[in-house]
């Protein structure tokens, strides 16, 4: 029996501080999922040649949930003098993709763009022609080439400094880089890495240290517009049965980042205005 | 060999895909014939040659090194295996000059890739590793030498073929001065007037029953397929290479779904995919793998051994 029930006001105010309680609760559930985001752009560019300075290094992260991504910076837009470029940090893997084009170079004459990806400071071979292979799978899975025939579109990746999840990290940059050129593509593309412990645990976005124990993981990248996948890229060893749970929550953890992508090119949007 | 099909060709084969024949009579899920045979090459370690459907044809050969490392950088022992993929310009015109560098350093990635975990699954690879500081290097080349569709299945079935034959030798590691080791050969005395040098050096071979494979499933229209000819190549929205390696801890009667470890999946080509495509496409990848641990299985064991010298040409 409601005490207040014989008080018309006073039963409406307990109604809406029961409403007010179940929003404040939504919405610290909805910031605790929330990917922290470093609002300032800060490349350092005068450490470039320096990677493995240790003003480099951001401050160790204290132990993340297993949903929360490092903090990330994404910027939309990083050099006017460039056709698009785009920058994107997680913790400390930072990679700046830059576009030039579409221009012709007096070569190419086929009915559709050449896309070319450039890749700069990574220095296995190997792990060049992965990356080079993975992104040139899902870029031109996104550009449409149809509309540009005659044209090269020359996308150079530089990794500035590599601490675990490069694959996804360029994505994101060379997303940001593409909505910045203007050149014309399906949506955004969103993209998340995760990796599997053996006891059955997930981490998202785990720096290199934090991925030392891991059984296996997968970079999994997807149009949030489309709802398709563009890019997976599965490694380790992992039982059949845990790679499809392993893709959903690997999924589940890129939607989370469109948000901080749709900011990046919004605000930049607005510093052009 | 280039492909030039019409748009109603192409229409025909979805459609035949999509009703689950296609235009050679196989249907989705089944390999066109296969050829394997080994110790093709003299001058190798372990060498195999595999022919999927008589046109296209991989030769994969294998030389060992006796590889010096720092035990202290090193702490966790690495995959000794390292493979490099390369296109003959011979198998296709796409691949003259330059053409096959770029898809053949994917090639090996993937490979790279899928085998990082080797260590873990096939059982007395480890025994490479001789002394802390000293390991078998195992190189896996992989020559192209014709193009007709579905060549990461046919490089990795040479892969398996190539490691089943692959002898290592039989070491004796004795502790030496200054805290090295000297590595000698091991040379099972058979008694008798034999002079050293000519006893036979003991051989060991490494269980292949579990390595992984790499498979393409390629997306044309709805249907999921394997082993695609050059014409069907033309008609793939996206593809997917799968690694899929047995686990043989796993009890036999257990599902299938216990059975295989998915070692690597890769998104090839470009192209959108669902997710539950995916799925799809990674059960049909291990049923494939299921029929084709099987085959080849049978085929190493009733391989009878060629003439040591001879290469597969004469």
């Amino acid at each position: 029996m409601n005490i207040f029930a014989n008080i018309p006001f006073m039963k409406y105010l307990s109604f809406l501080l029961l409403l007010f309680t179940f929003f404040v609760i939504l919405f610290i559930i909805f910031v605790s999922r929330m990917p922290t985001i470093r609002s300032n752009l800060s490349i350092p560019l005068t450490h470039l040649n320096r990677i493995d300075d240790v003003r480099m290094e951001t401050d160790d992260v204290e132990k993340r949930s297993a949903t929360a991504f490092r903090p990330l910076c994404v910027k939309c837009g990083v050099f006017g003098a460039q056709d698009g470029s785009g920058y994107a940090e997680f913790g400390n893997t930072r990679v700046l993709a830059q576009i030039t084009g579409p221009e012709g170079d007096g070569k190419w004459e086929e009915a559709y763009a050449k896309v070319t990806i450039t890749l700069k400071g990574v220095e296995n071979e190997t792990k060049v022609a992965e990356l080079r292979a993975d992104m040139t799978s899902s870029l031109s899975a996104v550009i449409f080439v149809n509309k540009y025939p005659g044209k090269v579109i020359d996308i150079e990746v530089t990794v500035l400094s590599d601490d675990g999840g490069v694959l996804s990290t360029a994505i994101t940059a060379v997303t940001l880089a593409l909505a910045h050129s203007g050149i014309e593509h399906m949506g955004l593309t969103a993209s998340a890495h995760v990796t599997l412990r053996q006891n059955g645990d997930y981490i998202t976005d785990p720096s290199t240290s934090e991925a030392e124990d891991a059984i296996g993981g997968v970079t999994f990248a997807f149009v949030p517009n489309l709802g398709q996948t563009t890019c997976v890229n599965l490694y380790g060893r992992i039982p059949l049965k845990a790679t499809s749970p392993l893709l959903e929550f690997a999924r589940q953890r890129a939607i989370a980042l469109v948000p901080a992508i749709h900011k990046a090119v919004v605000n930049s949007v607005k510093e052009r205005k | 060999m280039e492909v030039h099909i019409s748009d109603d060709e192409k229409l025909f084969l979805i459609h035949g895909v999509e009703q689950d024949i296609r235009n050679d009579g196989r249907a989705c899920a089944d390999f066109r014939p296969m050829i394997l045979e080994r110790g093709v090459l003299s001058g190798t370690n372990g060498s195999c040659r595999v022919q999927l459907g008589q046109t296209t044809d991989v030769l994969a050969g294998i030389k060992l090194e006796l590889e010096a490392y720092d035990p202290i950088a090193e702490k966790q022992p690495k995959q000794p295996m390292s493979f490099h993929v390369d296109f003959s310009a011979n198998a296709s015109s796409q691949f003259a000059g330059k053409g096959g560098d770029q898809y053949g350093e994917e090639l090996s990635a993937a490979f790279q890739v899928a085998y990082s975990r080797s260590l873990d699954i096939i059982p007395n690879l480890s025994k490479t590793q001789l002394a802390a500081g000293y390991r078998w290097k195992i190189h896996v080349d992989i020559s192209v030498l014709q193009w007709a569709g579905s060549v990461p299945d046919a490089c990795s079935l040479a892969i398996i073929g190539a490691l089943s034959d692959l002898e290592i030798p039989e070491v004796d590691v004795t502790p030496d001065d200054g805290g090295k080791v000297s590595i000698v050969l091991k040379r099972p005395r058979i008694g008798g007037d034999v002079r050293d040098e000519e006893v036979p050096v003991a051989m060991w071979k490494l269980i292949v029953t579990s390595c992984p494979m790499l498979l393409t499933v390629s997306k044309i229209g709805t249907a999921n397929l394997v082993d695609c000819s050059p014409e069907e190549e033309c008609c793939i929205r996206s593809q997917l290479l799968i690694g899929v390696a047995k686990n043989l801890e796993s009890t036999p009667e257990s599902d299938d779904a216990n059975e295989y470890d998915i070692t690597c999946v890769k998104q090839h080509g470009g192209g959108l995919l669902e997710m539950e495509s995916i799925d799809d496409m990674t059960k049909l990848a291990t049923r494939t793998a299921k029929g084709l641990y099987e085959a080849i299985g049978n085929r190493l064991n009733t391989e009878e051994k060629r003439k040591p010298g001879h290469s597969f040409l004469l």
